[in-house]
């Protein structure tokens, strides 16, 4: 039996509405961040990187170490995405360059390697068990009542930290001399590398930015989950 | 210049090989003095979001063992804790039980696994016949059910009906103060319901004019509780009891901090009051209900505070996990010392069963393991209301054992349990 009920009377409700938009709005951000890493690494390298989850740790994992340190938020998230960023591109030329041409088990292998090696570094550098940030000081506010419905201040800052990013990928990828080397090597790279471009260099950078991507949207998250070893493969949310 | 022959010949290997033999049934004792160490397996979780169980328990367990071995063991033998991470899965915890019993030649177990692998472990130790004491779960029915009732199968840890006997009572105090409709958000899995179904019995019992609104049961270290919380808002009851744990306590409470919920209604979580998480949530809402487990002052006695202090010496912060640990390891360090280290499970059952020893987590100093059903009694029991700096909870309310060994013998009534 299907029962519409519940349905029914939450679109009857504004209240109702403001909030279970604004959930979906955070919830479908945050996977946007990471899934735009995976997509633009895919699209253009045409690799599936399984090991994207490890640099969601990665990033939330350095995330909480620099908020502990230096207590800013805002320089936590940086910190997350470059700490990614940088262990990508090293990722991307130490190992995944080499499986380019090689089957799908192939890569799926050298990435599962990855995310166990990441596991077992996380647990020797922050310890098994698990840690959390906290929700940043500015952000320790109530929340804001919208038509009846509850919208937490540090979700509008996620939907738009989100937003923000999202359109500066698409202006990278789309009219940026960097974003237009990489569409073209992803579609011949020999050609590209005929006219004197370093072709590796740009793949290891975009490699990089995708990896930066799931480390800002670890590092993003760390205030509302905690952070714990295997964290890459379990989640992120 | 002469050369003895050194030869082995048959029958010198026979009479050397006979001599061996009989020495060894003559004298086990002369075997144990040289050194046979007793090795007591324990399966745990050491990896994932609540490794913290395990390597809280784990130091709890080494607390005492390695005091005794520092004492010069029991009757001249060490015993060694071999510690196996089980990833928090039932069909693990029987594998590693089986291979700490089988390869590693594990004598006796002192399990320390959550709800879903103890019941693992129970059946690994029932078809083995070998000495266990449950340490972590507190699923009622791991002992109270007789079906589960096996006579060397103990529990030193608590039992989830004596915190249910002890929040109904609570709870039932702001009830009359006009907090009547409960909702439930706890944990999808055997110990989530179990636990919260006992809870709603007994505060129906204490108070029976509430009413539980509804419930939402998030799953297992479930990254996400925006749903939850939204349910709970749109719900809008007067009480809310959860008995989610560890980090996914921490997660909740974070998450659930951004909407403002603990301004709305008064909050039971019964495993908040545990020193990692009221130190892991760093917004800690103030008044929040909660269940003792492990806090410095509860007993407020010198030994608790002597064994707090011992146990941070880890580096670790203790857990409720750490002082069950630390009690199953003592129940198993006396029931050895009372059979000057003989393993049978038999012997040590009956060396276990009835026994009291000093503890610094009993309500008198001591614990009591029942017998009737190898189970826990006399630990501190009770609840008090979070602060959001040390000592994170006050007003602590003990409950009196003998409220819950009555509430508990009805309710054994009820389950047709006696």
């Amino acid at each position: 039996m299907l029962n519409f009920d519940a349905l029914s009377t939450c679109l009857g409700a504004t209240s109702c509405l403001v909030t279970q938009v604004t959930t979906g709005l955070i919830i479908g951000m945050l996977l946007f961040l990471v899934a735009s890493g995976v997509t633009l690494i895919f699209g253009v390298l045409k690799v599936v990187n399984f090991a994207h989850g490890a640099f969601y740790m990665i990033g939330a994992y350095t995330a909480y170490t620099t908020y502990a340190v230096v207590g800013n938020y805002y320089l936590a998230v940086v910190a997350g995405a470059l700490s990614a960023a940088v262990i990508g591109v090293l990722f991307e030329s130490l190992m995944i360059r080499r499986v380019y041409k090689e089957n799908l088990l192939m890569q799926l292998l050298v990435c599962y390697a990855f995310v166990l090696i990441c596991d077992d570094l996380v647990k020797m550098i922050w310890g098994a068990e698990y840690l959390a940030m906290g929700i940043p000081a500015e952000f320790r506010v109530p929340p804001i009542r919208f038509a009846g419905g509850v919208v937490p201040p540090f979700y509008i800052f996620l939907v738009a930290t989100s937003l923000l990013v999202a359109v500066l990928c698409l202006l990278l990828i789309t009219y940026s001399r960097f974003g237009k080397i990489v569409r073209a090597a992803a579609a011949n790279a020999t050609m590209v590398s005929v006219l004197g471009i370093r072709v590796p260099l740009y793949f290891a950078g975009l490699f990089g930015l995708g990896c930066a991507l799931a480390g800002m949207a670890g590092a993003l998250a760390a205030p509302r989950a905690v952070a714990d070893a295997g964290h890459g493969l379990v989640d992120p949310d | 210049m002469t050369h003895k022959n050194h030869t082995l010949t048959r029958r010198n290997f026979v009479a050397a090989a006979g001599a061996v033999g009989f020495m060894s049934l003559a004298c086990p004792s002369i075997l144990r003095a040289q050194g046979a160490t007793i090795k007591v397996g324990m399966p745990t979780i050491l990896s994932g979001r609540v490794a913290i169980l395990g390597e809280t328990a784990s130091v709890g367990a080494r607390m005492i063992i390695d005091a005794v071995n520092a004492e010069g063991g029991i009757d001249g033998r060490q015993i060694e804790l071999v510690i196996r991470d089980t990833k928090g899965k039932p069909d693990e915890a029987a594998r590693i039980t089986r291979e700490l019993i089988n390869n590693d030649k594990c004598e006796l177990i002192l399990d320390a696994e959550a709800s879903g692998g103890s019941f693992a472990v129970h059946e690994v130790m029932r078809d083995t016949g070998l000495y266990c004491i449950h340490s972590i779960s507190e699923a009622s029915a791991l002992t109270a059910d007789p079906a589960n009732h096996v006579h060397w199968i103990f529990r030193s840890g608590r039992q989830g009906i004596h915190d249910a006997i002890a929040g109904g009572l609570y709870a039932s105090g702001l009830a009359k103060n006009g907090v009547k409709r409960w909702a439930v958000c706890s944990p999808d899995y055997s110990y989530g319901r179990d636990t919260t179904a006992e809870f709603r019995e007994f505060l129906s019992v204490f108070a029976p004019d509430v009413q539980f609104v509804g419930e939402t049961w998030p799953k297992a270290f479930q990254p996400d509780y925006t749903e939850n919380i939204t349910n709970l808002l749109n719900i809008a009851p007067e009480g809310l009891y959860t008995c989610l744990w560890g980090g996914d306590l921490v997660a909740f409470f974070d998450q659930a901090s951004l909407y403002g919920l603990f301004d709305q209604f008064q909050t039971v979580a019964v495993n908040m009051g545990d020193a990692p998480v009221l130190e892991a949530i760093k917004n800690l809402p103030a008044g929040i209900h909660s269940g003792n487990r492990y806090h410095k002052d509860v007993p407020d006695t010198q030994a608790n505070e002597i064994w707090n202090t011992a146990f941070r010496k880890s580096g670790k912060l203790p857990t409720n996990w750490g002082w069950q640990a630390y009690t199953g390891a003592h129940f198993v360090v006396e029931a050895l010392k009372a059979t000057k280290g003989d393993t049978n499970r038999d012997k040590l059952a009956d060396a276990t069963r009835g026994r009291k020893i000093v503890s610094p987590h009993g309500v008198d100093g001591t614990v009591t393991m029942r017998e009737g059903d190898n189970t826990l009694i006399g630990y501190a029991v009770g609840y008090g209301k979070t602060l959001s700096t040390d000592p994170h909870l006050t007003d602590f309310q003990p409950t009196p054992w003998d409220v819950i060994l009555q509430h508990e013998a009805e309710w054994k009534e009820r389950k047709k349990y006696l």
